[in-house]
């Protein structure tokens, strides 16, 4: 009651944050530097402390020392802070021991027991499944073995992607976690969704008067929804190698991104109404057919290349990568949604790795002025239609592209932007996606964690197209590394009258 | 062998620059970008002659210009700066500024650029590539670049196997992008001359008249007179085609003679910079010629994207 008194917008409660796999590369680059900053905001609880796992035999003040270091090298925008840090991390504590050990969760039980009565924690608990997901049947089984899924406090676990390799492996994972834990206490992170702008969708098409209108099939030619990277494995191939591009990002970040751009109001920003109305319109997504595959979906692999000075190797020349792997390191797709706002619109998907620029946007092209008044005669450009840019990696922010007049005599037009970029407006460093998510968790807020039924929707529409990937013989590689994908990509659109932007 | 470059790394300085000189500025600060204006030339990319050029005329057309250029020396090395030209807006305490990106590389490492600059476009903006050295035509390390264009902009004029190079420049053109030629927009002078002549009560109805087109040039046919001649073939099909007459003290293109039932207009360069319209020795008009490059730049620069016009013209020179 006294809550509403208060100007937060959410209490977060007490609670011990438990990392099954503390040493790991998402704990040191991503999960430590957001608590940390947590911290340096005052956004973390008065009782909260941190228990590591993992199975290197070390101590709390040696995990602190590892974390410290992994934290100073991993922060982007801000300065470590050696006061900050010595205070936080006196709620920082390590238990080691393999994860299939029955006797870990014993000693597990007394720990946590124990920094719950010195760091007032509420017996709140926040599981982190930052282990490889071969590990996870393991450690929900053992937690409800345990008892530690239950308690005086809540009880809640993090499940990181990816849910399963198929839609049968998805539902295999998700029947295990029932057994332990109920949906409303099982938040499965995609961190697309905590992204800043990812979340500044809604607000941009909720808040604003001006652009729902216009959000249709009646305005709107296509979508374009882009993540691409420039690096190439640093390291992962082995992993990656098992994955690939559709199931490493399309299948659950730029499916996701497509719900928000494309879903219906929901009828109040509550994490029910919102996860509602994403779910709704992944199950909206037209499935592909086996027959229409050729012409949807486009795989690549990038090849070897000389860029700015530098032997870039090709996918199957990476360390512990199969010299002859199938996998696909560039994949892009035309997905149409069957419903009345979106019917016929090809919303286009496309990511990749080794491609000139990172970057990560969504482009919502507008359909041409209807009468091409100023287009005879050449004296103006080929008309270039209104397009709306959401960027969310790097210089986040939102553009508008639209003609105007060239100064001087005559009628020429050029494509000029109009810019909005989150930095320069607010000023503010954008919390990091971890921070926003790890923060949710802890308060209970599920809205931007993605639910069963929408990973399950996400496996059915690229269900088929793994399928018939598996089947296939690509001749890889099919790109260089520094372009921007194989030129069927290209066809992909052009098949529809589209042409991929310059980004 | 120098720093290996990336785009990331570039942009990402990029953007340093412009938080720096919003922080230390005493005036706001406009990032200016119209275009990506990509600017292939035979010397170093930080040729301040260039450079020089490209601030004044950054200020009519603002444009994330980069310059891709050679370096001196043996192996294979690549270099990348940024920079930022900031004018103050007239009568306002604003600053306008654009920016600069040069990129060189070695003879060897030419073929290390084009994939770095395929990630330095500006977003959703036109990119104009503008070729003062046509070697980006060649097949060979640089022909990346003009694949990004959505125009191309060369100057025939200054080429000798001009037909070769428009061919290849046709051919590596992107879809829907537009070519540009120095040397057509040179002749809009002339072209307008001509218009306006036949535009006279007098002469009008001898447009469909004209019987005889005469193109004088000096040294090997420059692609100016070709396209001059191809325009006006178009603009009078039931005309034969113009015959080239090559004068031994002319240099380019100097004159152009049109006959129709006894009348001859006489179109040709009395003054280096200024053309005159005569007929039966009677002057009919006279009126400048030979823009300035940045006239000329701004004149293809006008149109992005094809010109049907120039199109029909080239595709006749051509063929």
């Amino acid at each position: 009651m006294l809550d509403e008194r208060l100007r937060l917008t959410r209490r977060v409660p007490p609670c011990t944050l438990v990392i099954f796999g503390a040493n790991g590369d998402l704990a040191r680059r991503k999960l430590l530097p957001a608590l940390y900053r947590l911290a340096a905001e005052r956004r973390l609880p008065a009782g909260f402390a941190v228990l590591g796992n993992s199975r290197t035999p070390t101590n709390d003040e040696q995990f602190r020392d590892r974390m410290q270091e992994a934290v100073a090298g991993h922060l982007e925008d801000a300065d470590f802070d050696a006061r900050l840090w010595e205070e936080f991390s006196r709620a920082l504590f390590y238990l080691p021991g393999d994860l299939r050990d029955a006797s870990l969760y014993q000693r597990l039980a007394a720990r946590l027991e124990e920094i719950d009565r010195t760091c007032r924690t509420a017996g709140n608990i926040l599981f982190y499944l930052s282990t490889a997901p071969s590990l996870y049947p393991e450690v929900v089984s053992r937690l409800a073995s345990s008892g530690l899924h239950t308690g005086p406090g809540w009880r809640r676990i993090v499940v990181e992607k990816p849910f399963g390799r198929d839609l049968a492996e998805a539902r295999k994972l998700s029947r295990l976690l029932y057994r332990a834990f109920p949906e409303e206490a099982i938040f499965r992170i995609d961190h697309y969704l905590g992204k800043e702008t990812v979340q500044n969708i809604l607000a941009f098409r909720f808040a604003n008067g001006i652009f729902e209108p216009l959000w249709n099939r009646r305005y709107i030619d296509h979508v374009q929804i882009t993540a691409a990277e420039s690096i190439g494995m640093e390291g992962r191939g082995a992993f990656y190698q098992e994955v690939g591009a559709l199931r490493d990002m399309i299948q659950n970040h730029l499916l996701q991104v497509m719900a928000t751009v494309a879903m219906e109001p929901p009828a109040a920003f509550e994490p029910e109404a919102v996860r509602d109305e994403r779910a709704k319109l992944l199950r909206s997504i037209r499935i592909p057919e086996e027959p229409e595959i050729a012409s949807i979906a486009v795989a690549g692999q990038y090849g070897p290349a000389r860029i700015g000075g530098e032997d870039v190797p090709g996918f199957r020349q990476e360390p512990g990568v199969d010299p002859n792997s199938p996998t696909e390191t560039y994949a892009a797709l035309a997905l149409f949604v069957e419903n009345w706002r979106w019917a016929g619109v090809p919303f286009y998907l496309r990511t990749g790795k080794r491609l000139p620029r990172r970057f990560t946007d969504i482009a919502i092209q507008f359909h041409a002025a209807p009468h091409a008044l100023f287009g005879e005669a050449g004296i103006a450009e080929p008309m270039r239609p209104n397009l709306l840019v959401l960027r969310i990696q790097p210089e986040e922010g939102i553009s508008l592209r639209f003609l105007a007049k060239l100064p001087g005599s005559g009628m020429k037009l050029r494509p000029v932007l109009m810019d909005f970029n989150y930095g320069a407006s607010f000023g503010l460093r954008a919390p990091t996606a971890y921070q926003t998510l790890l923060l949710d968790a802890m308060a209970g807020d599920p809205t931007l964690y993605t639910r069963q039924d929408m990973v399950e929707a996400c496996w059915a529409v690229v269900q088929p197209i793994l399928e018939a990937w598996a089947r296939r013989r690509f001749d890889f590689p099919n790109y260089a590394a520094g372009t921007w994908g194989p030129p069927e990509a290209e066809t992909l659109l052009a098949r529809r009258g589209h042409r991929w932007r310059s980004p | 062998m120098g720093e290996p470059i990336h785009a990331d790394a570039i942009l990402a300085q990029l953007g340093e620059h412009w938080r720096m000189l919003a922080e230390t500025g005493q005036t706001e600060v406009l990032r200016a970008c119209a275009m990506t204006l990509l600017v292939h030339t035979e010397g170093p990319p930080s040729d301040p002659d260039l450079a020089g050029f490209l601030a004044a005329f950054e200020l009519a057309h603002p444009a994330r210009a980069i310059v891709v250029g050679r370096l001196e020396g043996a192996g294979r090395r690549v270099t990348a700066e940024v920079r930022a030209r900031c004018r103050l807006a007239p009568g306002r305490r604003t600053q306008i500024c654009s920016e600069q990106i040069e990129l060189g590389a070695t003879e060897e490492a030419l073929a290390d650029l084009p994939p770095v600059v395929a990630g330095l476009t500006a977003a959703d903006l036109p990119v104009v590539v503008w070729l003062r050295d046509p070697a980006a035509l060649d097949p060979g390390p640089l022909a990346g670049l003009v694949s990004l264009g959505d125009k191309l902009i060369l100057d025939s004029d200054a080429l000798r196997d001009w037909r070769a190079r428009l061919r290849r420049a046709r051919a590596l053109l992107a879809r829907g992008a537009g070519l540009g030629d120095l040397a057509w927009a040179r002749l809009t002078p002339w072209r307008s001359i001509l218009a306006e002549a036949f535009h006279h009560p007098a002469r009008k109805a001898l447009l469909g008249a004209v019987e005889r087109i005469e193109v004088h040039h000096g040294g090997p046919l420059p692609a100016g007179a070709a396209y001059l001649a191809a325009w006006l073939r178009l603009l009078l099909p039931a005309c034969p085609a113009a015959t080239f007459v090559e004068v031994a003290d002319g240099e380019g293109l100097c004159s152009a003679r049109l006959h129709a039932q006894g009348l001859e207009l006489a179109l040709h360069r009395s003054q280096p910079r200024e053309l005159e319209l005569a007929s039966a020795n009677e002057l009919l008009c006279r009126q400048p010629d030979a823009p300035l490059l940045e006239e000329l730049l701004a004149e293809e620069l006008a149109l992005i994207g094809p010109d049907p016009v120039f199109e029909a013209v080239v595709e006749a020179v051509l063929n």
